[in-house]
């Protein structure tokens, strides 16, 4: 259980243009993605208790999906800097698993906004 | 074991990571590994669930690698004196010899000894791992393994 100022913290970052431009940055580049994958990243993401399960998911995505060329590389970078986030809040506590999987799953839902305006906005 | 602490899942994608690294220190071209080698390694783990069984196919893998790789030095050397042969041997060779790095390796994390051995002497680890836990680290070994190496073959399309 996550204490309140962890809490704080993590609200924080995720309020942060950082953190936005993290999510903008993988949004930018999905592109070629349809709903249904972008919604699977989300479901992996929410599902998982372990963060390697993201990463390895995304990775064997990159190498199975021409159009996760791109978008694989990036959204690495993205979940090498929550790692990093959650890091710098907890340091090496118990708390940091859970902690980076909370980034990770606030992360993936502005992901999933940001592809959703930009879907309309094409359309 | 019933979950994997984010101690431990860090540590196996740390430990896939390095060995992916240590890989491409001896094999220039090391995304020429098949992945189908990396899914079996995977697979017998994730369908046999013992790795016992695993062990036995790295084993037999990394002696079959071991003798192509003979093979295809003899033609080279019959190449060097005159007699015709491939002439993308020196390729053949190559793979032949990072397929048996590769097996060395695998055979490494499925011999439960030296796999307990490892997980338990890092000091970084700071938890206890035991016998019964080891497949489940084994798997994901494997599985992240692959994933490092889908991604790697992917970003050497890229150029």
């Amino acid at each position: 259980m996550l204490g309140r100022d962890t809490l704080r913290k993590i609200d924080q970052r995720v309020d942060s243009d950082e953190f936005l431009h993290l999510a903008r940055n993988v949004a930018d580049k999905a592109n070629g993605l349809n709903d249904t994958q972008i919604r699977n990243l989300q479901n992996v993401v929410n599902s998982t208790t372990r963060f390697s399960e993201i990463m390895n998911y995304v990775k064997a995505q990159t190498g199975r999906h021409k159009e996760w060329e791109h978008l694989g590389p990036e959204i690495v970078k993205s979940l090498d800097k929550i790692d990093e986030y959650a890091g710098k809040i907890v340091g090496a506590e118990q708390d940091r698993g859970e902690v980076r999987l909370k980034l990770s799953r606030l992360w993936v839902k502005i992901v999933v906004a940001e592809f959703l305006y930009r879907e309309i906005a094409r359309n | 074991m019933n979950e994997i602490s984010w101690e431990l899942d860090d540590f196996i994608r740390k430990m896939a990571e390095d060995s992916v690294q240590v890989l491409s220190e001896s094999h220039t071209d090391l995304e020429k590994l098949a992945k189908s080698q990396i899914r079996k390694f995977w697979d017998v783990l994730s369908v046999e669930q013992n790795s016992a069984v695993a062990r036995q196919l790295a084993m037999h893998q990394q002696r079959k690698a071991q003798k192509e790789a003979e093979e295809y030095e003899t033609e080279i050397q019959n190449q060097r004196s005159g007699r015709r042969a491939d002439r993308d041997i020196e390729g053949k060779l190559a793979n032949a010899k990072l397929r048996m790095s590769f097996w060395e390796l695998a055979e490494k994390v499925v011999n439960d000894d030296q796999f307990l051995h490892k997980l338990n002497s890092d000091q970084n680890l700071g938890q206890r791992v035991g016998k019964g836990d080891l497949l489940a680290l084994q798997t994901l070994f494997a599985e992240t393994l692959y994933s490092e190496f889908s991604y790697l073959k992917a970003l050497g399309r890229q150029g």
